[in-house]
């Protein structure tokens, strides 16, 4: 019995150590966010803050607050980057699903070379380096005079975010016995009926896992959005709180708090559907 | 249904963004970095009420990234009017054909009256071909800023004027118990690097390249193997070099030296400012600036130029007067544009008679006192990098490998023996350079 | 598909014919025109030469480059690096998640959080933290007494290479932890209570049961992972810049700034062409140890 409890124990001293270094990190980020500059250049720093401000959030939307803190300048585009990214990812998620879920569907029920085939290709597809592609890429946006609009870099996420969405829903589609859309289509159904009214109710965990997959890979996505945004008036979230940093008016308080306003989206929801998206991650990797 | 007003939206976004762009082309864009933005945006409607004109203010992220980004602009041949750009991308934007001559824009004589009013070092850096590329944005030098009472306390009398005598110093300071490290100098792996280095070759009177563009930097004895070697010595072996100095960018380089954390350093000109600053900066009253020590007390310095974009579709005296106003006399004559940067943000103009405006020279007195004599004199013993088309490629590497013998990765000598042949590499791609 | 089943085969088409277009048109349309690009020289500062064909000189250049072998080098070590402190933390974390039952949700909850935060943030995490003026590990070593004075980390190449690493273990060990517990979990109770019975040690335990019944989602873990790895970039755009010197300069980062800071875009299509077929390698090694477990 004592072993036992010792054993116990030891564990969840392991477990205390993981979540240490998993949270403490971000502990940090969210503390310095809402210290002043001055307080953060102190040393040893305030492990509780001294001050406590929002100061460095209002600098976002408060053009006078960032006169008088001079801040860099692309302090500015924080809050229109919000919008950006919030438009980027939806478009992306929404996209994605209307194409993933017909062909995840095919791909999990049906069979034939070709069809194995398409599948293998895809995977293959989603394998490949966003470096690799990033020059032609860029080039072929360019040659459609797409650079600085929003389609650009709904294609660029598209690129990786598509296979992911129909291998996280193959998984779930596979998971789902035949026997009911069978009996349905006996009933009289088309394929399509079937699918949508029999089958697209069972398979919302799927749904929901792939659509929150696609929409935080989308607002996390740095290097596209950075080729293809950085220069223009609709930088996202993650290029503006990079730029942050290699600023020559560097500001720790703002950096940080940019951080803190990049992470929120996708923290939050990760939170409320992490179930859904452990179970499409696993389902997909291992299935 | 979903998909059906997802295109109608994609439409409507793309009939937008085609008005907008429209709309924006009967404006002048000015493209830049966003230093001060607003400044920059006060300096266009105050174009626009005397000129009548519309202008825009484009503001990128700064630093290494800028010219990047302003590649990626011209790669999707974006009709950009004016804008900032740094001298050593000067080369290779005209060889990439993304630039200019202002003689396309300028009325007869207009160029040449300008001329005669800037600084030797401005022309030369933005002439090409013997046409002139730029008018001033700012230009700012490298030099020496220390703190004087650190050097009171420790028993120094006057600001070094040899780099032994700087190491001596340092020692005296370090011995004095004030600081472990006196020396902080910016040059992490960044753009800094080279400016540090080349100052010093400078300053002893030697050179980077000569005439004909070949390298001097690497024969034996160099300047440049010289002040290497200094560098090594103050990190690792006689130890008056902060060693966090490899990972300090001139961001955090002003701002430890405005702290007190260090005794003596080097800065750019402008950055001046913010050491004066008393908002900013613990050491107003103890800060001083100095010329480089060596033999010439040569330093380097470098420019930002307003140019001409090669997509613009705007009427070339709409062009020519946006930027005569930002960076030459204006309508009325008062060089607006350098009169403002210069009184209120103590940007060098570019112009030597600006120093002398009495705007001017009261805004600088007032924040920089005697220190003002310092950096003019130090303004004329400076030099500019040589320009070719391939210097901003070896100017990347010379960062890496500056950066490497430093951390002593490799050896002076393979450093060294890299930019050589990096730079002769480089240059076999122009032929007839 | 049965033979004359038509409207299975249209329902196909119509079903999977859309996005394999769009993924052709996203991913292989540009593999091909990099594979193009890098046959041409394509120096932006030459555009009178943009275009002509040079054969294999892009790949000479490139393979001749002491830079390509050196950001090879730093490849490997940060693929070894990150890949087995992924395995080896992972596997702990997962048979300790797996011990407790009651608050493993919770648990998962919380471990999940690093795995959503965009990678630039991340990193700016970890550099902030590693300030050479104000950084936390600085400030707390200091508290601690361990040290009298803030020191430099990102400096020194050895410390840079454990700083990204880490970032990037950081980010996806909770992915690691999933894809092994799951496969933890899969393994029947029954296997450890005989095995108690029969007086197995711990480590007998885990070395006969365990770790045979986890070798598919090891396999997968190892090769998911050393993906990821290989295609780092973030990271090292915000912490280190491929410094100090070049010991962090990976080749994602070489091939960015070959074509985006040297405006060499013919080198720079030629190293995205390496990467993709070493990619492609090891997404076919992926593929067969799927097809492999799963029949």
């Amino acid at each position: 019995m004592r072993r036992r409890a010792l054993r116990q124990w030891l564990v969840w001293a392991g477990l205390a150590v993981a979540l240490l270094y998993f949270l403490a990190p971000i502990a940090w980020l969210l503390l310095s966010s809402v210290q002043p500059e001055g307080d953060l250049t102190a040393v040893p720093p305030h492990w509780i803050p001294k001050t406590f401000t929002l100061e460095n959030f209002q600098s976002f939307i408060n053009p006078a607050l960032r006169a008088r803190l001079a801040l860099p300048g692309v302090a500015s585009d924080v809050g229109s980057s919000l919008l950006h990214s919030t438009v980027i990812a939806a478009s992306v998620t929404v996209s994605n699903l209307l194409l993933g879920v017909p062909a995840a569907y095919t791909f999990a029920r049906m069979r034939g070379r070709v069809l194995s085939l398409g599948y293998l290709a895809l995977l293959v597809m989603r394998m490949v380096p966003a470096v690799a592609i990033v020059i032609p890429f860029y080039l072929t946006m360019r040659n459609l005079g797409l650079i600085g609009s929003y389609p650009s870099v709904i294609l660029a996420h598209s690129a990786f975010t598509l296979p992911l969405v129909v291998w996280i829903l193959r998984g779930f589609f596979v998971g789902i016995p035949p026997d009911l859309e069978d009996a349905a289509r006996i009933d009289g159904c088309t394929r399509l009926g079937a699918l949508w009214r029999v089958i697209m109710p069972l398979v919302t965990p799927g749904l929901v896992s792939a659509a929150v997959y696609a929409f935080m890979f989308s607002w996390n996505e740095f290097f596209f959005s950075l080729v293809l945004t950085a220069a223009t008036h609709i930088k996202t979230v993650p290029v503006v709180a990079a730029l942050f940093a290699s600023d020559i008016m560097l500001k720790y308080g703002v950096m940080n708090a940019a951080a803190v306003v990049a992470v929120i989206p996708p923290v939050v929801l990760t939170i409320l559907f992490s179930r859904y998206l452990r179970k499409g991650l696993v389902t997909g990797a291992l299935k | 249904m979903k998909r059906h007003r997802l295109l109608v939206w994609l439409a409507s976004l793309a009939m937008a963004g085609g008005l907008l762009s429209f709309a924006a082309g009967q404006s002048l864009t000015l493209v830049g970095w966003a230093y001060a933005p607003d400044y920059a945006k006060a300096l266009l409607q105050q174009f626009t009420q005397e000129y009548g004109i519309q202008a825009t203010f484009d503001g990128l992220p700064s630093g290494a990234t800028y010219s990047q980004l302003l590649a990626t602009k011209f790669l999707s041949r974006e009709p950009i009017d004016v804008l900032y750009l740094e001298d050593f991308s000067l080369t290779p934007f005209i060889a990439s054909g993304w630039l200019k001559p202002l003689k396309d824009f300028a009325p007869p004589g207009a160029i040449a009256a300008l001329e005669q009013q800037m600084t030797p070092s401005f022309v030369s850096a933005w002439t090409v071909n013997g046409e002139l590329y730029a008018l001033p944005y700012y230009q700012t030098v490298w030099l020496p800023v220390y703190n004087k009472d650190m050097f009171a306390k420790a028993g120094i009398t006057a600001f070094p004027d040899t780099w032994a005598g700087l190491k001596e110093a340092a020692l005296k300071i370090k011995q004095a118990g004030i600081l472990d490290y006196p020396i902080t100098l910016p040059i992490a792996n960044t753009w800094t690097d080279k400016y540090q280095l080349f100052s010093m070759v400078y300053s002893q009177g030697g050179r980077m390249f000569d005439d004909q563009l070949n390298p001097l930097f690497d024969q034996p004895n160099s300047a440049f193997r010289t002040a290497l070697n200094w560098l090594l010595d103050g990190i690792y072996t006689s130890k008056f070099i902060n060693p966090k100095s490899l990972e300090t960018n001139e961001a955090d380089n002003w701002r430890a030296f405005a702290d007190g954390q260090a005794a003596i350093s080097m800065i750019p000109g402008y950055r001046a400012a913010q050491i004066f600053d008393p908002s900013v900066s613990k050491v107003t009253d103890a800060a001083a600036l100095a010329l480089t020590p060596g033999t010439t007390h040569d330093t380097v310095a470098w420019s930002r130029g307003y140019v001409v974009g090669a997509y613009e579709n705007a009427q070339d005296s709409q062009i020519w007067d946006l930027i005569d106003f930002l960076g030459g006399k204006g309508k009325d004559g008062t060089y607006p544009g350098r009169r403002g940067w210069m009184q209120n943000y103590f940007l060098d103009s570019g112009y030597g008679f600006i120093w002398n405006d009495p705007g001017v020279h009261q805004a600088l007195t007032q924040r920089f006192g005697d220190n003002v004599e310092v950096i003019r004199k130090q303004t004329a013993a400076s030099r500019s990098l040589p320009q070719a088309p391939w210097m901003a490629s070896w100017v990347l590497n010379s960062e890496q490998e500056i950066n490497r013998a430093l951390t002593r990765e490799i050896s002076v000598d393979q450093a060294v023996k890299n930019l050589a042949s990096s730079w002769a590499t480089d240059r076999q791609r122009f032929p007839g350079y | 598909m049965k033979r004359g089943d038509h409207s299975g085969r249209m329902f196909a088409l119509g079903a999977v014919g859309p996005t394999m277009l769009v993924m052709l048109a996203l991913v292989g349309g540009p593999i091909a025109y990099s594979l193009y690009i890098s046959f041409h020289s394509w120096y932006l500062t030459q555009p009178s030469t943009i275009g002509t064909f040079t054969g294999l000189s892009n790949y000479a250049q490139v393979l001749h480059d002491d830079r390509f072998w050196r950001s090879a080098r730093v490849t490997l070590t940060f693929v070894v690096l990150t890949v087995s402190l992924e395995v080896v933390a992972g596997m702990a974390v997962a048979m300790l998640i797996n011990q407790v039952r009651r608050f493993q949700g919770v648990l998962l909850g919380l471990i999940i959080i690093p795995w959503a935060i965009p990678n630039v943030v991340n990193a700016l995490m970890w550099k902030w933290i590693l300030n050479p003026y104000y950084g936390a590990l600085d400030g707390a070593l200091y508290s601690l007494g361990i040290i009298h004075d803030y020191t430099s980390f990102l400096r020194f190449p050895l410390a840079a290479m454990i700083a990204v690493a880490n970032a990037q273990v950081w980010k996806q060990l909770p992915l690691v932890i999933f894809i092994l517990l799951a496969g933890l979990q899969s393994v029947p109770l029954e296997f450890y209570e005989a095995s108690e019975v029969d007086g197995a040690s711990a480590w007998q335990r885990f070395r006969y049961i365990t770790l045979p019944l986890v070798r598919a989602p090891l396999m997968v873990v190892l090769i998911l992972q050393t993906m990821e790895s290989l295609r780092v970039f973030d990271i090292i755009w915000v912490m280190t810049g491929g410094g100090p010197g070049t010991s962090t300069t990976v080749i994602a980062w070489l091939t960015y700034i070959s074509a985006f800071r040297q405006f060499n875009f013919g080198a720079g299509a030629a190293l995205s062409f390496i990467i993709t077929i070493l990619t492609l390698g090891f997404t076919a090694m992926y593929i067969r140890l799927l097809r492999s477990d799963n029949s």
